[in-house]
This record gives structure tokens, sequence and C-alpha cells, in this order.
């Protein structure tokens, strides 16, 4: 009996009890994957962005931008952990993380020396990734715990990354300030509460 | 949520209603039958029952809006053809390669019985 097979044949009881619940294991894989994918994109792509809001107006841009990408690979980070918990795996081939990712590529706009084009490409991920995150918290409500309170904490990330885009771009109050260093994560950071 | 196509065809088990009037007009209504969902939506002289997953990334569609017999997903605007499930517009460009790819919106055909919509169940 290959290694394989007997893994295919252990108990698993986080998973048991996901699937007891009436949730599809597999469909929550799958969109795991899918979300946990965009966060990566959205991660390489947030530092060619950042990289390119530029001159005196770029310039006060680049921390938020900063803080908003480091973020988004804590969020990638703090659920690939979950995808394999659950008996998922991420692509093994990186051309498929982009194919597969919850949300297009936040490509660098053409005219990005104007900073605004580059906030809102910023802005349609930060709001693609909360409906994603959305709908995986709806998912796991009251099935999987483990995945729903992971999931809340990116979700609340995403939407202060929202907020904060919403602000520079239309001078929407966001009610931040800063973050205490680059990239805190204060609710995704792994071991933070 | 509860499985509300509860009531079986006594000559097909796998068969199940809803009385018609438990689906509110003009609102994608998402129902779980068995261990599937669906997405229903009446209008006042139509039905459509589809795939609660967005073909393209497995949004969910009863977060789209619904106009000319046309369904827009929520999540990345792809449309899709409410009759036949073709997509009909794919909102991104070939910039965008294989992740712009979307297959056809899984459409199922309510049959209605004494003022019921039944599903035949696969």
């Amino acid at each position: 009996m290959s290694e394989n097979k007997r893994r295919d044949e252990l108990e698993v009881v986080g998973v048991e009890e996901v699937r007891k619940s009436g949730l599809d294991v597999n469909k929550l894989i799958d969109k795991l994957v899918k979300a946990t994918a965009a966060e990566f994109t959205t991660y390489y792509y947030y530092t060619i962005l950042r990289m390119h809001l530029t001159g005196l107006e770029g310039e006060g841009l680049k921390e938020i931008a900063e803080d908003a990408r480091l973020e988004d690979r804590l969020h990638f980070e703090l659920m690939s952990q979950r995808v394999y918990e659950l008996g998922g795996e991420l692509p093994r081939d990186m051309r498929q993380v982009a194919d597969v990712s919850a949300c297009a590529d936040p490509y660098l706009p053409e005219n990005w020396k104007d900073p605004k084009t580059i906030l809102k490409v910023l802005l349609e991920a930060e709001q693609c990734a909360i409906r994603t995150w959305n709908e995986v918290c709806e998912m796991t409500l009251g099935k999987d715990p483990r995945t729903y309170d992971l999931a809340q904490r990116i979700l609340q990330e995403e939407i202060e990354h929202e907020a904060w885009f919403l602000e520079l771009l239309y001078g929407r109050p966001s009610g931040h300030f800063r973050r205490s260093y680059p990239g805190e994560g204060p609710l995704s950071k792994k071991g933070s509460k | 949520m509860r499985d509300r196509y509860r009531k079986k065809e006594v000559s097909n088990p796998l068969i199940r209603c809803i009385p018609k009037d438990e689906v509110k007009n003009n609102v994608l209504q998402k129902e779980l039958i068995g261990n599937t969902f669906f997405v229903i939506y009446k209008s006042d002289s139509r039905i459509w029952v589809i795939s609660p997953c967005c073909p393209h990334k497995g949004a969910d569609m009863s977060k789209g809006k619904v106009e000319n017999e046309t369904i827009t997903c929520y999540m990345h605007g792809y449309v899709y053809d409410l009759n036949t499930g073709v997509p009909l517009k794919i909102p991104y460009g070939e910039a965008y390669g294989k992740w712009r790819e979307t297959g056809n919106l899984e459409v199922y055909k309510p049959t209605i019985r004494d003022n019921q919509i039944c599903l035949d169940l696969p």
C-alpha cells in the first residue's frame, strides 16, 4: 500500500466534522484555493503598483499601498495552511495560480503617472477580495468555525483596505491613521487575536 | 437553510416541488434541494432555475442582477442567458488570458404542477 493511499484512508476528524455539518468540503477547498490565489497574485501585482506610485503625490500613497500589499501576503499565508488541513492543495504550477485566482490581475494601468489610476486598480482588487471572503464567511458560518474565523479576520482587513483607498480617491473618511508598522496585519498575522 | 422542496412526487421520488407562492417575484432566491443549492427567479410569467455558482470563478449567482432574461454575476460582471446559460458578455480582454475563460451557466427546466414549481433532481 502506497503512502498516499494510507494518507487518504486516515480518519481526519477536523474534516469529518466539517462534512457532517453539511458543508461540501471539496467546494469549500475550491473556493479557498481561488481566494488564497487571489491574495498571492494581489501581493505580486501590488508590488508593481507600489513601485509606480511616484512623484510628490505618489510618495504619500506608498505607505498605504505597502500596508495593503504586505497584509495580502499575510492573508495568503494564513489561509494556505487551512487549505492543506482540509485536504486540499495549492496549484503546484505558479502559472495556474493566476488562472484560478478569484480576482482579476490588478495590472499596472497604462497612465500610471496619475496615481489615481493606480488607486482605482487597488480599490477594485480590494472590493473583489471583500466579495470573495464574504462568500467564504457565509459558506462556513455555523459549519466550519476555524475557516470562518480565519476568513472573517481577512475580510475585516480587506474592508479596511477598501476604506483607505476610498478615502484617498474620494475623500470619504475611513477612520484610518496608520499601522503600527508596515503590513502589521492586526487580525491576520499568525498568533494575532 | 431548510430544504423547501419537501413535497416529493409520489410517482417519482426524484421530483421535488415547492409551492409557487413561496418564491418571491423578481428576486433571486437561493434554495437548498436535498444537498444541492439552486437559484430560482420568478417573474410574472416565467420561472428560471439555475446553478448558484458562476461558471467563471464560482461566485454566488443569487447576488447577481436579472435583466431581459439575462443574469449578470456580481463578482466580475459576466452576463449569461438565463434560458440557455450561454455567456453573453465577458468583461475582460485577452490580456487576462486563461483567467477570463468561462463556461455555460447550468440551467434547469422546472415544470409547473398544481401551482407548484417542480424539479427533476439529477
